[in-house]
């Protein structure tokens, strides 16, 4: 594999630069990298810290995992039978709008414990992106694709299955990059406004403390969490769309 | 089983008749009738092919035999059976290649008996027969034209239909490539005992392939003439030089012209220009004239109207 690291290298040590040149001029309150690398490394080993990177963790991916599995066959559903669109998108379209954070005072009183709430606000902001791009996946499909199906022979749900569903999986998987970024930004939200635990706590509780490399060591391993994820659902991709040469997403 | 290669077919399975066949499309002023009233009846092993420009309506009448289309009026019977939707028994080979991008070669030659529930015992030996086997892990998109339609009729054949309806499954190849195919659908449609619909503009094709050749007409599209091509079997590349299939090509232009504005008629080369050494000279600019090219032959554009149902 021959591939060229000079440009992204590039772009990330900008970044670091960048982030340098501010923290050393305009901003003299931003810790500098060196800075909050002593602090990562003085956090990095932290029991309290580890619990906190593995509790954001289960927060993304559990919910992730049940907004898909109910997202991805309502809106493909949805999108190739007219009947089912009918039935759950004017009730879904309702609830759209409204922002996964304007959900948290309703879901701290009336879902009891932390868990589950927070999960539950991850769980929205999953759920819509990974629903509307399965929704138009489901509406994309070249019907041509399924006239042919039907003169071979398949019936309705092997129509469905061997050409509704792989036909709509570029758009159900570009569903679930966006559905991840919006689940972690939910999620850190979530735990600042109810947390008590988490990565997002971790970074309000710095903050309240006043420790200014303690915040962007949050933030940064946010960062790093949410890039792994991404590459996670990549994975998954590549896994189920080897058919395509190329593929869009890094 | 008996098959083409045989002499006798004692096998009557694959009898097309349509009858009285009319399908009108959209309502009001913007409603077109692209076909009206049309008879036409197949013989079971006969090879049919539908010649007609764009808009002629010959791909609708394979829609409906393919049970793709609902006639507005009138009907289509296979075996006395009224047809009414798709069936494995009618394969259908479309123009645009119609293979599933997400499955490969050998699982597009596959889907047919998997989905029915058949033995997939034939479908290696196809891939065989095709050539295919070099590229039977390889995506459609790693294929090129003509081995995608290669692939696509061998999709068709895995299945062993009764009737095989192609609507101009060539016309997007370059002319090597085509009149390769053409032959190859001939010697693969040998091995079987199917009835075969082959729509096309190209006059050449619809001589070499057919047993018969139903001439089309535009606006309200109908069955204008039927010709006999009087072609022993098996045919190969030598056959497109043979005296009789430049008689009948000639008549057959004369009668599709016949309708064609007066404008065109003037730009045909002199019938001695048109050698068989140059066969795409012959068949492809005809082709597009009478179906699709626009900017060069306007006047046949309004004759064939737009879009092909």
């Amino acid at each position: 594999m021959g591939r060229d690291w000079a440009g992204p290298a590039g772009s990330l040590l900008g970044l670091l630069a960048l982030w340098w040149l501010l923290g050393a001029t305009v901003t003299p309150g931003l810790p500098t990298p060196p800075v909050v690398a002593a602090a990562f490394a003085d956090v990095v080993g932290d029991p309290s810290f580890q619990s906190s990177a593995v509790t954001s963790v289960v927060r993304v991916y559990v919910p992730f995992a049940l907004a898909a599995m109910l997202a991805v066959p309502i809106g493909l559903l949805a999108g190739w039978y007219e009947p089912v669109a009918d039935l759950t998108l004017p009730a879904l379209e309702l609830l759209r709008p409204i922002p996964p954070i304007a959900w948290i005072p309703a879901v701290i009183l009336l879902i009891p414990g932390t868990e589950p709430g927070i999960m539950f606000i991850t769980f929205l902001g999953a759920f819509f992106p990974i629903l509307l791009n399965a929704l138009e996946g489901g509406r994309g499909i070249d019907r041509e694709y399924a006239k042919a199906a039907r003169s071979l022979g398949a019936d309705t749900v092997s129509t469905f299955r061997h050409v509704g569903v792989p036909a709509a999986l570029p758009s159900i998987t570009t569903g679930l990059y966006v559905g991840m970024g919006l689940a972690w930004l939910n999620l850190v939200a979530a735990e600042m406004l109810a947390g008590g635990s988490g990565l997002g706590y971790h970074t309000w509780s710095a903050y309240t403390g006043g420790s200014y490399p303690h915040i962007v060591v949050g933030m940064l391993s946010i960062a790093a969490l949410g890039a792994l994820s991404t590459v996670t659902v990549g994975r998954l991709d590549r896994w189920l769309l080897p058919w395509r040469v190329s593929s869009t997403h890094p | 089983m008996s098959s083409h290669e045989e002499t006798s077919t004692t096998d009557s399975r694959g009898r097309v008749t349509v009858e009285g066949l009319s399908k009108t499309y959209g309502t009001g002023d913007g409603r077109v009738v692209a076909v009206d009233d049309l008879d036409l009846e197949i013989e079971p092993g006969e090879f049919v092919t539908v010649l007609g420009p764009s808009g002629c309506g010959k791909s609708t009448l394979l829609d409906c035999i393919a049970g793709h289309v609902e006639p507005t009026t009138g009907q289509v019977t296979v075996d006395g059976e009224p047809v009414s939707g798709p069936d494995p028994s009618r394969g259908v080979v479309f123009q645009e290649n119609r293979l599933f991008p997400w499955k490969t070669v050998r699982e597009n030659v596959a889907f047919g008996p998997t989905v029915r529930g058949r033995s997939t015992d034939r479908v290696e030996p196809l891939l065989e027969r095709m050539g295919l086997s070099g590229f039977a892990d390889s995506y459609p998109n790693e294929l090129s034209g003509g081995m995608a339609q290669r692939a696509e009729l061998a999709r068709l054949l895995a299945n062993e239909p009764a009737i095989m309806l192609m609507d101009e499954p060539f016309s997007g190849l370059d002319v090597m490539t085509k009149q390769r195919m053409q032959v190859e659908l001939l010697s693969a449609w040998r091995k079987t005992d199917a009835t075969a619909l082959f729509v096309t503009h190209d006059v050449e094709e619809a001589i070499l392939l057919g047993d018969r050749v139903v001439v089309m007409t535009a606006r309200p599209g109908t069955v204008k003439t039927v010709v006999d091509v009087p072609l022993d079997r098996p045919r190969d590349h030598g056959s497109r030089t043979s005296e009789a299939v430049t008689q009948l090509k000639e008549h057959l232009l004369a009668s599709i012209h016949d309708e064609a504005d007066v404008e065109f008629a003037t730009r045909e080369p002199p019938a001695s220009d048109r050698t068989m050494s140059e066969p795409s000279s012959d068949s492809e600019p005809r082709g597009d004239a009478v179906g699709r090219d626009g900017h060069e032959v306007g006047a046949a554009t309004q004759y064939t109207g737009e879009g092909d149902r």
